[in-house]
């Protein structure tokens, strides 16, 4: 509403510039601009795929979709600000496990996942655990091996609390061995360190140490999954090695609970289509990130999952 | 030499050169609006580039690139605000020589060094990115740290004869660094409780407030002024060209920052403010004629631009020959040449080599026609010293604040660019140089991330800084910096008391 | 003695900022494993140094009160410089206050016109022009053509 009447001062402020039809009702959702809240920044895997999908569901819903990236704590602040928006559905949260689950797990933000209603998962990372080249270990047994006789000797990079940090983590203590953490500002400078040599080892989504693997100049002990990730099908699950370890980092589209059922159904059903378009599908596989959708109602059951796995462990550290 | 001719004709296609200079335009125009910056021009323009053929869509991106690092130092020259967080170091020649009335100097010289600046760059890509790239690998954590060292105590250098208010303004820069949640752990630290304070302060809106509010508040002050010219301007005027002693101060900086920048740009995760501000400090302390600086020295913008520019090429080269994305945008173009199914890294150079090939003529193409474009603009910008203070500070007040509104999407940070606008005042006021604090700021975390990453990898052995030859290097250049600031500042004050005396 | 107080103010006012962190940073409690260097560590060398900083340039300052420096050419000092930097600071500040109740457009039109009078625009045509060009084309700028959206109006909507 507050923006039809900001519209209605600026014709009285003599600028017929920005018409925009006055009514706006659920029904005929939507009849002006949405806007998508990017809580990372520009440019990063999130804010990607995040504009990949405004591009794609703007022909669909035949309005544009301004992508506005509102970042910092955790991506606490751009959820809030997804949250205190009003809820009409024209505010889209673009929603990654760090911000919906973990954030909110580990400090008090004001918010927790189920205040949100799930549209959709647009993808769902494999993490794997990626080692130089020139390291002996060619599986996590190796690995649990070495490190086992060397506590503490071994460093791996990863920032601290997120899902990459705390699905090694979780491997460490199953396997019983001492690895020491180097907490990095991001997940690139992890395998960039791991790669000249200043790390030993980096927990990090596939995609992003993929171009290495091919090269040969990285190998991946292991990947954190239920099954083998399709674009890496020589690399072992966890699980297969006898560590039931998993780890899937999700994106995808939530908006405050409170919104008006037709503006959800309108949201799901245009993520919905998109998200089986070959040609969208092409074109995020390509941008890093393969397209893994679930519906709304499937979303949901991940970020309960999901926070039911994480409480524990991040509950505990505050 | 054949794969390069081919990939000259597939380059030169009008369509290409068409989308190359669309890029430019759009990229030197979101430069010069304070607060959009290039990270977020690339990510806006991404979705289009993919309706669009591999190269022409790279073409558009590598001219947004390019233009848009270019672009900040046109407002920053003009209305003394940095369009970009790295054009403040072009801000504070430049901005001088706008107020003497040559503007047209310092557009002409940011134009120039710029080219240079990426023309070596992209020599240096095309020659030798398989070599550099295995050096930038070198850096880790240690070095980071020593080259961080190294670069503070060029704040001594630069605060000669003002020692004690430059070292505040230095260390003041490292402190309001650490603001917000601990960058490594996430623990709360300077935060005060605030979630809005968590990321820390701002750059863009620190830079917007220490320049533009800050010369607003300074301007209203003293009031009067007109505009400096009331005819139309005339580039061709001898008050705006560049003579051949300007060319002589300038020469020598731009011969220095292109290589310093180049190498900046390929080692990850630096990147192009440290690289202007790195190069203007050293323009600086290598200076004949130190006292000239910050008073309109053409060698600042020189430096200054060239080190900003030069790192555009550069941060291909980790790219491209390990497919390691050093910043923001070559991991956005990573992901570009993904979508076309370019797998970055070695294989790329044998199993894609037309493609390196018409990458690499892409880059000469995009410099040539910033210069054409950059040239043009020029006579166009530089009319925006006719407009009066009375409409050109409304102007460009409302401009950085909507700028700063509009990067952050976030009323804080600009209340945060009102703080820092009145700090900046209160600076200027008592004498504080602005140059160290912006140093501080920037260096600030690469110093303490370096620092804590190594003592961790080395488990608190203090000797790693010195066992490590480069870390070691940087560390002795930094003591001789120290030294040799230390040593002028004493005879310059012994020299000022007997002049008193 | 206007000299004196033009140093030791700025220097009283750095050792007060360090002092104050500095006692804010101690009573910080200690968290997290020890790393070597914990999080305050370094805020707190800093905050340190600025307490050592302003020290020296307050000692420096009272004891020798700007006889080593040459005197500066007295400023030009236009009548009411002081009042129109606190103006402006002033009409910044409601600027910002007034962005998230009044939206856009109606507050950028006020605050333009706000600084145009306070930076001796005396001409109501131009001033008119100014609050309805600005705020216009930078809406439809950053609104329309890039897609990012400015604060709306709380107040009236």
């Amino acid at each position: 509403m507050k923006r039809h009447r900001r519209t209605l001062i600026a014709a009285l402020a003599a600028l017929p510039l920005v018409a925009v039809p006055l009514a706006a009702h659920a029904a005929d959702y939507p009849s002006k601009p949405i806007t998508f809240v990017v809580p990372w920044p520009a440019g990063g895997t999130t804010d990607i795929v995040g504009r990949l999908l405004a591009d794609a569901m703007s022909a669909r819903l035949g309005q544009p979709i301004a992508v506005v990236n509102r970042v910092g704590a955790g991506g606490s602040l751009g959820s809030k600000a997804a949250l205190d928006a009003p809820k009409d559905g024209y505010t889209v949260l673009v929603t990654t496990s760090g911000n919906h689950i973990l954030t909110p797990l580990a400090k008090d933000v004001g918010y927790k996942a189920d205040d949100f209603v799930a549209i959709g998962q647009i993808a769902s990372r494999t993490l794997a655990l990626g080692v130089k080249s020139d390291k002996p270990w060619k599986n996590l047994k190796d690995l649990q091996k070495d490190a086992a006789a060397n506590p503490g000797k071994f460093t791996f990079g990863a920032v601290p609390n997120v899902m990459p940090f705390l699905t090694l983590d979780q491997w460490a203590r199953m396997a019983g061995v001492q690895l020491t953490h180097v907490p990095q500002k991001g997940g690139a400078p992890g395998v960039t360190g791991t790669l000249g040599g200043h790390l030993d080892m980096v927990p990090e989504s596939l995609s992003s140490m993929q171009s290495h693997l091919k090269a040969g100049t990285m190998r991946a002990l292991a990947v954190f999954n239920e099954e083998r990730d399709p674009a890496a099908p020589d690399v072992p699950t966890a699980k297969e090695q006898g560590f039931a370890v998993f780890g899937n980092p999700f994106t995808g589209l939530a908006v405050a609970k409170g919104t008006p059922q037709a503006a959800v159904d309108k949201l799901r059903a245009a993520m919905g289509a998109t998200a089986t378009d070959p040609a969208f599908k092409d074109k995020a596989v390509k941008a890093g990130s393969n397209v893994t959708y679930l519906d709304g109602p499937a979303f949901a059951a991940v970020w309960a999952r999901d926070w039911a796995a994480y409480a524990p462990v991040l509950q505990k550290k505050k | 030499m054949d794969v390069l001719l081919a990939a000259a004709a597939e380059v030169i296609a009008l369509q290409n050169v068409a989308m190359i200079a669309l890029g430019l335009v759009i990229g030197i125009v979101i430069g010069a609006i304070p607060g959009l910056n290039v990270p977020l021009a690339v990510a806006i323009a991404l979705p289009i580039t993919f309706k669009l053929a591999p190269i022409a869509g790279i073409a558009m991106l590598v001219g947004i690139y390019k233009g848009g690092t270019y672009g900040g130092s046109i407002s920053a020259v003009l209305i003394n605000v940095p369009g970009t967080p790295a054009a403040a170091a072009t801000a504070m020649d430049g901005s001088q020589l706008t107020r003497q009335g040559h503007a047209g100097k310092a557009l002409r010289m940011s134009l120039y060094a710029s080219i240079i600046g990426e023309l070596v760059s992209d020599i240096v890509l095309i020659m030798l990115a398989v070599p550099i790239a295995r050096f930038a690998l070198k850096f880790g954590p240690v070095e980071n740290f020593a080259l961080g060292v190294f670069s503070l105590t060029l704040i001594a250098v630069l605060s000669e004869g003002n020692m004690l208010k430059g070292l505040s303004a230095g260390v003041l820069g490292v402190f309001l660094s650490t603001f917000g949640l601990d960058p490594l752990t996430g623990d709360a630290r300077l935060a005060f409780g605030s979630q809005e304070l968590s990321a820390g302060w701002s750059f863009i809106a620190l830079v917007i407030g220490i320049f533009a509010v800050s010369e607003a508040l300074s301007m209203v002050e003293r009031r009067g002024a007109g505009p400096i010219e009331r005819s139309r301007v005339r580039l061709s005027d001898a008050a705006h060209r560049l003579s051949r002693e300007d060319w002589r101060h300038a020469a020598p900086a731009i011969a220095r920052a292109a290589p310093i920048g180049v190498f900046i740009g390929a080692v990850p995760g630096l990147g192009s403010a440290i690289s202007a501000y790195l190069n203007y400090g050293i323009a600086r302390a290598l200076s004949r004629r130190p006292e000239r600086f910050g008073k309109g020295a053409i060698e600042g913008v020189a430096a200054a631009e060239a080190g900003n520019n030069s790192v555009t090429a550069s941060t291909f080269i980790p790219m491209l020959t390990l497919g390691i994305p050093g910043d923001v945008i070559t991991a956005i173009m990573l992901g570009a040449f993904m979508v076309h199914g370019l797998v970055p890294g070695p294989q790329l150079f044998r199993d894609n080599a037309p493609f390196v090939a018409a990458f690499f003529v892409l880059m000469l193409v995009t410099t040539a026609l910033h210069l054409v474009i950059g040239r043009i603009g020029l006579g166009l910008f530089i009319q925006a010293v006719r407009v009066p203070n009375q409409v050109l500070y409304p102007v460009v007040l409302a401009l950085s604040f909507t700028g700063v509104y509009v990067a952050t999407n976030n009323l804080f940070d600009v209340g945060v660019m009102l703080g820092f606008g009145v700090l900046g005042y209160a600076m200027n006021k008592f004498g504080f140089p602005v140059a160290p604090l912006l140093i501080g700021f920037i260096l600030g975390p690469i110093v303490e991330v370096g620092l804590r990453q190594s003592l961790i990898i080395a488990r608190g052995d203090l000797t790693v800084f010195v066992r490590h030859p480069i870390s070691a290097v940087f560390l002795v250049l930094g003591v001789v910096a120290l030294v040799w600031a230390g040593a002028r500042e004493w005879r310059g004050g012994a020299a000022r008391g007997a002049s008193a005396r | 003695m206007l000299r004196a107080l033009h140093d030791a103010g700025p220097a009283a006012a750095i050792l007060a900022a360090g002092l104050g962190f500095l006692a804010y940073l101690l009573a910080f409690p200690a968290q997290g494993v020890s790393q070597h260097v914990s999080p305050t560590t370094l805020p707190t060398v800093l905050a340190a140094c600025l307490v050592v900083l302003g020290a020296l340039m307050l000692l420096r300052a009272v004891r020798r009160p700007r006889d080593d420096a040459p005197p500066e050419a007295p400023r030009a000092r236009p009548h009411g410089g002081n009042a129109r930097v606190l103006l402006l600071l002033a009409s910044c500040g409601g600027y910002v206050a007034l962005l998230p109740l009044a939206g856009y457009l109606l507050s950028t039109a006020l605050f333009v016109g706000a600084t145009a009078w306070l930076f001796g625009n005396r001409r109501p045509l131009s001033i008119v022009l100014l609050m309805i060009i600005v705020p216009a084309v930078l809406l439809v700028f950053f609104e329309k053509f890039m897609i990012i959206p400015l604060p709306g109006a709380a107040l009236l909507g």
